[in-house]
């Protein structure tokens, strides 16, 4: 017979598990807890932030030389995770009907928009020449993002059109491959132009045909690698 | 191989600023991640997977949960490296429980990994944070502390450190429970 644990039970569990010592059922228990009770998870956080001076007692060792490479080259396949989110596929199949005829006004922004390198680029900016340009457009309303394909870098510069942010929320983009998964490219802010490089297994023929989109998630982004949030833009390319 | 500035204030501003450029997607930025924090990073995955092929696993796994979650790390809520720590350190127990093996620690690795008190303040983002928690730890039972600080540093179960306390698997989670209570009471508000 177990209790739920309350008050200074869970206090205890949320420390016995920040610090490792669960493991089978218990860990278990204790994981899905911290996923759907965020007072719980709190508490966690609480445990782990007390322990951080310890740290410092870890002793640093270089590792094989050659383990950055090994990381460098995995970057380029990130593992796809297969999860179905039927609900994301029913609202982007609506917006799919809007396949953007780019309007001039978005065109000519985008076009500002990827010849001005920014600022921070620290290799010098190759010129980009988009081929394909996409407007992330709510199903009924202007325009959020423009979206222009740069093959020469394998990358999407996304500039904001009408982009607010909601405090406590961040919006994410996503590249959608014709009958895959959501892939999330990372997060856009509405203050300037962004690069987001673009998996290397998407050819530019996949990218024609995918589906880019802009869900609204907690802040810093999706913890589960798929989207969580509503869909609040999303649009497909077009070739220039 | 220059390790990077000595100010920890400085070291913290450009890992802050180097996680802002990973979440926009720079290769780079990650790289320069990796140059500050890998020897620490693994020094933590070494010493909870007991094992250097699967601390390097560990560690190229956290270094692609960092490419992949830099976006929520908030500067505001944690040092990085604490930040990056944590990553590591429950990276590393992740693997530790799923390989199920026991751990050894063989003794090529212990003089590597034993801990020699503690290190240089490279870690230690606040030294007023540390010495609390210290002198905590310090007032606990003998038993409560080592039990405490092998769970955080080892990464073991409570049934590994009752197994190497040889005492009950109940005795060892009184212990710890004591211990944490004490601890907590100790460090007061945070």
């Amino acid at each position: 017979m177990t209790e739920e644990p309350i008050g200074e039970e869970l206090d205890l569990l949320a420390a016995e598990y920040a610090l490792g010592l669960l493991e089978g059922e218990a860990l278990e228990d204790a994981g899905r807890r911290g996923a759907r009770d965020p007072a719980f998870a709190a508490l966690v956080e609480g445990w782990t932030v007390r322990f951080a001076p310890l740290f410092s007692a870890f002793r640093s060792l270089e590792p094989d030389p050659g383990l950055w490479d090994r990381i460098s080259a995995s970057l380029e396949q990130p593992d796809k995770r297969p999860v179905e989110f039927a609900s994301v596929r029913r609202r982007l199949t609506l917006w799919k009907s809007y396949s953007a005829a780019v309007s001039v006004l978005a065109f000519s922004l985008l076009l500002a928009v990827v010849l001005r390198e920014p600022e921070q680029q620290s290799a010098p900016a190759p010129a980009v020449r988009p081929v394909m340009v996409a407007t992330l457009a709510p199903e009924a309303g202007p325009p959020r993002v423009t979206a222009a394909y740069d093959p020469a870098t394998n990358s999407l510069v996304v500039a904001p059109v009408a982009l607010s942010t909601v405090p406590g929320h961040d919006h994410e983009l996503w590249i959608i491959p014709e009958g895959g998964t959501p892939q999330s490219l990372g997060l856009v802010s509405p203050d300037g132009q962004r690069r987001f490089p673009l998996p290397p297994e998407l050819s530019s023929r996949l990218v024609a045909t995918a589906t880019i989109a802009l869900s609204n998630e907690p802040a810093g982004g999706s913890r589960t690698g798929q989207p969580t949030g509503p869909v609040v833009a999303s649009g497909t390319f077009s070739a220039v | 191989m220059n390790r990077g500035p000595s100010d920890p204030a400085d070291e913290r501003r450009r890992l802050v600023e180097a996680l802002a450029s990973v979440r926009d997607g720079r290769h780079s930025a990650l790289a320069e991640v990796y140059r500050c924090t890998s020897a620490k990073l693994f020094g933590i995955c070494l010493r909870i997977l007991k094992d250097r092929s699967e601390a390097e696993d560990a560690l190229q796994d956290v270094y692609l949960n960092v490419w992949r979650k830099a976006g929520s790390y908030d500067p505001a809520r944690a040092s990085p490296i604490s930040w990056l720590a944590a990553l590591a350190r429950n990276r590393a127990i992740d693997h530790a429980r799923s390989s199920g093996r026991r751990r050894e620690d063989p003794a090529e690795l212990a003089e590597a990994i034993a801990d020699d008190g503690d290190t240089a303040p490279d870690l230690i983002d606040r030294f007023e944070q540390s010495q609390r928690l210290h002198g905590c730890l310090d007032r606990l039972d003998e038993h409560q502390r080592q039990a405490i600080r092998a769970a955080f540093l080892e990464g073991f179960t409570y049934s590994e450190l009752a197994d190497r306390a040889d005492v009950p698997l109940g005795t060892m989670k009184s212990w710890v429970r004591r211990g944490l209570l004490r601890l907590k009471e100790c460090l007061g508000d945070d």
